[in-house]
C-alpha cells in the first residue's frame, strides 16, 4: 500500500515565512571572550527574520553570514548603547539564513530570532561565497 | 521535452513573501568617493534595504544622501541620514526603516566614514528592472 509522505517544507515555501517564526533566543553575549576568531551562531532552522540589540555602553560589534565577510567587508556594526544611539538595535531583518557570525569587544549582546520550519540543509553553506555575504 | 519555468519575473509575489537572501556592504567610507556617487549593484531585485549612518559630528555634518539613480541627487529625488551622534546626544534618523523596496543599484554619496547597506534579495533576475528605474518620476 502506498503511503504518502508528506515533506518538510522547501527554502521558497511562501506559507513558512507568512506564519510567525518559533522563537530563537540568546542573551548576554560577550563577543570579547571569542578571542580565536568569529563567534558562529547555528540556528536550528533557517530563520524568518533576526533582531541584534547591543547592551554594551563602550563596545560595538559586527555582524557577517561567513566567516570571509569580515575580510571582504560584507558585514555591518551594531553600535554600543551610548546615548541613546539608532543604531545599538537593528531592524527586524528579514533574511533566511542558518548561521552568522558576531566579532567585537561587546560583552553584552541580545540576539532575537523567528525561525521557521525550512531544515538548514535547504541552504548550502549559509550563502557563503555569494555576492553581499563573502 | 522537459518542462522550463525559468526565473520568477518582477511581479512573483511570492518572491517577495519569503525572507530575503542577505547583502550586506558595510563600513563604508563614502568621504572617499570624490568623483561621484557610490554605486551599489545587488546580484539579484531587492526586497527589502536598510542603511545606516553611524558617522559622528557635532553639525550633522557627515549626513548623507541615497538615491535611486545618480541624477536623483540633481533633481532632489534623493533622502538624507543624519549621522549618528552629536557629541551629547544621539539622532534618531541615523538608520532607515526597512524599506520594501524592488531595486538592483543605489546610489550614496556624503561625507560619512561608516554606512552600511543591508538588504535581503529576492531570485529575481536584475534584468527583470530597466536601469533601475532611472528615468521614473521621484527616481531621476
Amino acid at each position: 500500500m502506498a503511503v504518502y509522505n508528506i515533506k518538510s517544507p522547501g527554502l521558497g515555501s511562501v506559507g513558512s515565512y507568512q506564519v510567525s517564526g518559533k522563537p530563537f533566543l540568546s542573551g548576554g553575549i560577550d563577543v570579547s571572550a571569542h578571542t580565536t576568531g568569529p563567534l558562529e551562531i547555528s540556528f536550528p532552522s533557517v530563520t524568518r527574520w533576526i533582531i541584534f540589540t547591543n547592551h554594551d555602553t563602550s563596545n560595538d560589534f559586527n555582524v557577517a553570514f561567513s566567516s570571509n565577510g569580515f575580510d571582504t567587508n560584507n558585514f555591518f556594526t551594531v553600535s554600543s548603547d551610548t546615548n541613546d544611539r539608532a543604531n545599538m538595535m537593528t531592524q527586524r531583518m528579514e533574511l533566511k539564513v542558518s548561521r552568522l557570525y558576531i566579532t567585537g569587544a561587546a560583552t553584552q549582546v541580545d540576539l532575537i530570532a523567528g525561525l521557521t520550519g525550512i531544515d538548514t540543509l535547504e541552504i548550502k553553506d549559509n550563502w557563503s561565497g555569494s555576492s553581499g555575504v563573502g | 521535452m522537459p518542462y522550463n519555468p525559468g526565473p520568477p519575473g518582477l511581479g512573483h509575489a511570492g518572491s517577495y513573501q519569503v525572507s530575503g537572501k542577505p547583502f550586506v556592504s558595510g563600513n563604508i567610507d563614502l568621504s572617499a568617493y570624490t568623483s561621484g556617487p557610490l554605486e551599489i549593484s545587488f546580484p539579484s531585485v531587492t526586497r527589502w534595504i536598510i542603511v545606516r549612518n553611524r558617522g559622528n559630528s557635532t553639525d550633522n555634518s557627515k549626513i548623507i544622501q541615497v538615491a535611486g539613480s545618480a541624477n536623483g541627487f540633481t533633481t532632489g529625488e534623493y533622502f538624507r541620514i543624519s549621522d549618528d551622534y552629536n557629541g551629547t546626544g544621539a539622532r534618531r534618523n541615523s538608520t532607515t526603516p526597512r524599506m520594501e523596496l524592488k531595486m538592483t543599484k543605489i546610489y550614496l554619496t556624503g561625507s560619512s566614514d561608516k554606512v552600511d547597506v543591508i538588504a535581503g534579495l529576492t531570485g529575481i533576475p536584475t534584468t527583470t528592472i530597466r536601469d533601475n528605474w532611472s528615468g521614473s518620476a521621484g527616481i531621476g
